[in-house]
């Protein structure tokens, strides 16, 4: 006999459980016949907390799901078809097949198989919400595995000091893989959000009634209180992580199979949930062939970044203004603030009136309150609340106090930000500014001194670009904020800060800017070249020197090249250089090993156009040393540039 | 607390890269008000005063007798009687700031070292690199390279010969800045002239006494010389110009150098317009100018601008000497000592001339020609100076220089010194008779130093005898082209970006 409810239960919940089930199960089956890509990771025995927490939230929430996500999805779309296309690696999925398994996203659902730094990126969600003032509250899951992850904590301190309607689903397993928590977890779980003054709450998968009125009630708080909540959902995993890979004492598993609500379900209602599941599995037939009959995924035009090789034509340097690199940041900043009430800047020590540690910020905080933000010292959390900025419509330029410190946040650069558009199938874009200070000379030492965007450089849809004087700062951010399409990393070379915009060059030289967006600067010698210094950033004003002293103590004539954007790079302007001249000097104040120059070298040669005569000055292997002297004599400048120029122009 | 305002040395010598601080005029700490002296500088030419550009107490950057560039912050000028920190950047030369478009466009060039030591060794002109932007020592033996096949007397372009081993151990001593600007000068000269002398004995009794007897009267004999020479040069203007791209370019005033060596280095003020000078006046300014050579205070603008030089050595014995070539004149007269000569004495007057320009038969026409008026003031009781001086035969045949004998293309002219004082006309030479016939067409200076942007223009040399450091630094033009990174204010009604919308659209699971 059909019943309407059970255990308190509507069958539509049970059904939309029991879809869950079946198509994971399904997803199994396929695996082992050969007709997935890559691996799933089935939530056979957890799918309640899904359909709990889907049934909490209302139309304009949001979700961050992690590597377990089809639950998630499925209990919040029914899109059972564009799920199995999209894990078929069909053009149909739901992410055209570029994403898989672990990286969905759709009608404000994401998901990406990286531990613990969706979070921040969830929270970056909530807070574009908050700032808009809007009801809506994000969703995010994590497995208990995941509390390993500092991201989480640095995440937690921030939701809940910034108060933000941030609700975190921890799906208490037990394992992590094949690793037991009792192995790797110490100290109480939910105490964990308690000690940021998070409020927790506990429930668990096998009293259904207690777990959905749990998930509404930690919803409707957040979003009454605007606060963030932490609801830990004991639950156990049935099937292997992804695979056949479960090393866990069978008579434990078998001991929650007894226990699993659609077993038990099943049992006392045989009819109902043979009908549910032939209905189920229906739909998955549906799906599945659909999805073989679909096409696989195919390379789209945008996939690859174009190449960057383009000719350039140039213009002499304009006029700029009276002022100095840092007032033209700020004042470029300042203007976007204003023009753009979607911008918002974020950072450590960014606020006013200290203004950041480099005063780019100045009082900016006091002008755009709640859009100027100091950050606690998380560099990944700050990052990955600008990558969730990003993808909800927003601005967001994250300002990292020491480039050295990027590192922390490489992460959400590389995992987060770079990977979003792609595999989300052109569904969104990632507006996202990282700006920083690089480089030494100031005696700061091995870990505030280093030049380390050679690390940085060649990620496909990023944007790496390093300023200098002698193209005006304030225009080079006007337009990256104007066209920001893709996450950028500005470099900012300590030593630019104080520089002043209008310093004429050197006399006898020409300054030229390409007609790139983020051109190429030219230092043009009023004659013809002897050799070609290519530099970018902080040294260029240390090849401006070299250049001075060249021509004025070896009676030798340099023309400087100087990009602004280090990648996507294009270098043909720098070949139209060398076609004048044989000699090719490059300049990095990092590490040369596999960096800018080797690269620019290697395309240069790939073209046919390599230069006759070439050398490359970078930091010798070795940490940067504090003392102003060590680190004059290490870092590549002026006096080296001479010397090695000298060099290479005398023997040729 | 205001930065303090930073007095820095001036570009007035343009030759000068460096110029030294000969003595601060104001002590460290004190007051001065806008327009005191702060400091006399010793460029190659003269001493030039720097004056305080606005009130307040005068901290000093340089030391007295150290060289500074030009450009160099001499002083600081502040609010308070507390000594301020001067910004490291504040004290560099603000040189290049002002100068970096002049290369462009026709400006001056800007030498490599190699380069500079090239020309001054072989005597060329840095102007004629006007518009080269940067020259390096191969653009120089570039630039002499064709004189040398072409042209037998361009020989100071060749590389000089390697400096020969001396035979003695030798103590060296570098020249005088003033001797080395000199020499360039003289070297400039001499690359690009052909000097022929002339000496004409002209007898007197007792001229140089006649006169000193009647110095009420005359002046010195100096000044005498002045007058009637110069007042001969405008019959002859062949010997009051300068030759260049074989053309003759005449000189529209007659403005002379006195030679004067006291002690005090050679120094040669220039009385302008002595043409039109009575024998007074230039007397009185020569007696001036010599006071002033005395207390070493000649300022540049007395230096520049000369049309004619002459050396006057009848007081000091000499009997005969044979004065050099100044760049861009015709000519130079050298007066020896009047000496017993027969029953008489005799006075030798010596004429360098540019035999480019004319022949030893003009010169000697023309030293004659001043012998006769010179003859005027000598002893002849009852003889009264002439109220005017005595019209020369013209020589038959006119002084055209033959492209025969013409250096070009070799080393260039230099730019004639006194550019801005002296207009220089080539249409007058169409009007004049003598020496030169109408068919010589001249053309004016052809490269004219552009327009340099400055936000005031410094007084120029010649312009002016006190030079001033309120000179504002330039910047470069503003640019009014919107679309360039110059107008980076507030764009009104644009908006940075154009954001697409991140959510994806598809429909929502139905609650
Ligand atoms: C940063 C990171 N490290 C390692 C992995 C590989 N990995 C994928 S799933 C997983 C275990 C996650 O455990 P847990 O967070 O408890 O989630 P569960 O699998 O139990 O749902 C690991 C280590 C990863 N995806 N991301």
């Amino acid at each position: 006999m059909a019943v309407e409810t059970w255990n308190g239960v509507s069958l539509e919940l049970w059904a939309k459980t029991l879809l869950i089930r079946e198509t994971e199960e399904r997803f199994l089956r396929l695996f082992s016949e050969g007709k997935l890509f890559g691996t799933v990771h089935t939530c056979i025995g957890q799918e309640y907390t899904a359909v709990a927490v889907a049934e909490a939230l209302q139309p304009g929430d949001l979700i961050f799901s992690n590597h377990r996500c089809h639950g998630h999805y499925l209990a919040r779309t029914g899109d059972v078809e564009g799920l199995t296309a999209e894990i078929m690696g069909r053009a149909t999925g739901l992410c055209g097949g570029r994403g898989g398994s672990q990286h969905l996203c759709a009608a404000g659902f994401f998901s990406n198989g990286v531990q613990g730094g969706i979070v921040p990126v969830a929270a970056g969600l909530a807070l574009a919400e908050e700032l808009a003032g809007t009801s809506n509250l994000a969703a995010v899951f994590i497995g208990d595995g995941t509390l390993g992850e500092g991201v989480v904590y640095e995440t937690l301190n921030i939701a809940s000091k910034w108060a933000l309607p941030l609700l975190v689903v921890l799906e208490n397993n037990g394992y992590a893989q094949s690793t037991s928590q009792r192995e790797t977890l110490a100290g109480e779980l939910d105490a964990r959000a308690e000690a940021f003054g998070i409020r927790a709450g506990r429930c668990e998968l096998w009293d259904i009634p207690q777990l959905l009125a749990r998930a509404e009630a930690a919803a409707a708080y957040v979003r009454r209180e605007r606060k963030p909540f932490f609801l830990r959902v004991d639950t156990y995993r049935l099937m292997a992580h992804s695979k056949g890979d479960d090393d866990r004492d069978p008579a434990e598993v078998a001991a929650y199979r007894a226990k699993d609500p659609l077993g038990r379900f099943a049992a006392e209602h045989p009819e109902d949930a043979a009908r549910l599941q032939r209905e189920a599995s229906a739909l998955v037939d549906r799906a599945v062939a659909k999805a073989e009959a679909a096409p696989y995924a195919e390379a789209g035009p945008h996939d690859a970044d174009p190449p960057a090789w383009r000719a350039v034509r140039w213009q002499p340097t304009t006029f700029q203004a009276h002022d100095r690199v840092v007032g033209r940041l700020h004042d470029a900043l300042r203007n976007h603030l204003l023009q753009n009430e979607k911008l918002v800047l974020l950072g450590e020590d960014i606020a006013g009136p200290y203004g950041g540690a480099f005063k780019v910020t100045r009082q900016l905080s006091l002008e755009f309150p709640g859009r100027v933000r100091n950050t606690p010292i998380s560099e990944a959390a700050l990052v990955g609340l600008g990558n969730g900025l990003a993808l909800n419509g927003w601005l967001p330029v994250c300002e990292i106090m020491f480039g050295d410190f990027l590192t922390l946040a490489f992460d959400q650069f590389l995992n987060h930000a770079a990977k979003f558009r792609y595999m989300y199938n052109e569904q969104v874009k990632v507006p996202l500014v990282i700006r920083t200070p690089m480089g030494g000379r100031r005696g700061y030492g091995a870990t505030h001194s280093q030049s380390l965007e050679k690390h940085w450089l060649g990620v496909p849809h990023t944007r790496v670009l390093a300023l200098h004087h002698r193209f005006d700062p304030y225009e080079l951010v006007d337009r990256l904020l104007s066209n920001a399409d893709r996450p950028t990393l500005l470099i900012e070379n300590k030593l630019l800060y104080g520089l002043k915009t209008d310093a004429p060059p050197p006399r006898g030289f020409v300054v030229e800017h390409s007609d790139e967006t983020f051109p190429t600067t030219r230092l043009r010698p009023l004659t013809e070249p002897d050799l070609v210094i290519f530099c970018y950033g902080g040294l260029l004003p240390e090849a401006e020197q070299a250049a001075d002293r060249l021509f004025e103590e070896h009676d030798l004539a340099a023309e400087i090249v100087c990009p602004a954007c280090l990648y996507p790079f294009n270098a043909a302007p720098l070949e139209e250089s060398l076609r004048r001249t044989g000699k090719l000097l490059i300049v990095e104040e990092g590490q040369g090993f596999a960096a800018l120059g080797a690269e620019v070298l290697a395309q240069l040669a790939e073209r046919g156009a390599a230069p006759a005569r070439v050398r490359r000055l970078a930091a010798p292997a070795h940490p940067i040393p504090s003392s102003g002297p060590l680190e004059k004599a290490l870092l590549p400048g002026a006096a080296q540039l001479v010397e090695t120029a000298a060099g290479m122009c005398a023997d040729a | 607390m205001p930065e303090p305002a930073i007095v820095r040395v001036p570009h007035e010598t343009v030759n000068d890269e460096t110029v030294t601080l000969q003595r601060r005029a104001v002590a460290e700490g004190r007051a001065v008000k806008a327009g005191e002296v702060l400091a006399v500088l010793e460029t190659s030419k003269a001493s030039i005063e720097v004056e305080a550009p606005r009130d307040g107490y005068v901290f000093w950057c340089a030391e007295e007798g150290a060289d500074i560039p030009v450009g160099g912050a001499l002083c600081g000028i502040a609010d308070t009687e507390r000594r301020p920190e001067f910004a490291a950047e504040a004290l560099k030369p603000a040189h290049a700031q002002a100068d970096s478009d002049a290369p462009r466009a026709g400006g001056p060039a800007r030498f490599s070292a190699e380069a500079r030591r090239l020309i001054a060794e072989h005597g060329l002109d840095e102007r004629r690199f006007d518009g080269q932007g940067l020259v390096r020592g191969a653009d120089v033996l570039k630039a002499c390279r064709p004189a040398q096949a072409d042209h037998a007397p361009a020989a100071a372009c060749e590389p000089p010969p390697a400096f020969a081993k001396p035979g003695a151990p030798a103590r060296r001593e570098r020249l005088p800045r003033a001797k080395r600007a000199e020499n360039r000068m003289l070297r400039a000269a001499a690359a690009r002239t052909v000097p022929s002398t002339v000496s004409v004995q002209v007898p007197t009794r007792g001229l140089r006494a006649s006169i000193h007897e009647q110095s009420e009267r005359y002046g010195s004999f100096t000044a005498v010389a002045i007058h009637e020479l110069a007042r001969l040069l405008r019959e002859v203007p062949v010997l009051n110009a300068y030759q260049h791209d074989d053309a003759i370019h005449f000189y529209e005033s007659v403005n002379v150098a006195v030679a004067m060596d006291a002690g005090k280095g050679l120094k040669a003020p220039v009385i302008r317009d002595a043409d039109r000078k009575s024998l007074r006046e230039i007397a009185a300014e020569l007696q001036a100018f010599l006071m002033t050579y005395l207390r070493g205070e000649l300022a540049a603008a007395d230096l520049e601008g000369a049309t004619f030089t002459l050396s006057d050595l009848s007081g000091e014995g000499v009997q005969q000497f044979v004065p050099v070539l100044n760049e861009a004149q015709a000519a130079t007269l050298g007066i020896g000592a009047e000496l017993p000569h027969g029953a008489g004495r005799a006075l030798t007057l010596t004429l360098t001339f540019d035999h480019l320009l004319t022949e030893g038969r003009t010169a000697a026409g023309f030293l004659r020609a001043l012998g006769k008026a010179l003859a005027k003031y000598d002893r002849d009781p009852g003889a009264e100076p002439p109220r005017r001086a005595p019209r020369p035969s013209p020589p038959p045949t006119p002084a055209i220089p033959s492209s025969g004998t013409s250096c070009a293309p070799g080393p260039a002219c230099s730019r004639p010194g006194p550019s801005s004082r002296t207009p220089i006309s080539s249409t007058s030479a169409a009007t004049r008779s003598w020496p030169l016939s109408s068919s010589t067409t001249s053309r004016s200076w052809p490269r004219r130093p552009s327009t340099r942007w400055r936000s005031s223009t410094p007084p120029r040399p010649g312009s002016s005898r006190r030079c001033c450091a309120r000179i504002t630094r330039a910047r470069p033009p503003r640019c009014s082209n919107g679309s360039g990174p110059a107008t980076p204010g507030p764009e009104p009604g644009r908006r940075p970006t154009s954001r697409p919308w991140t959510r994806p659209c598809s429909p929502r699971c139905a609650r």
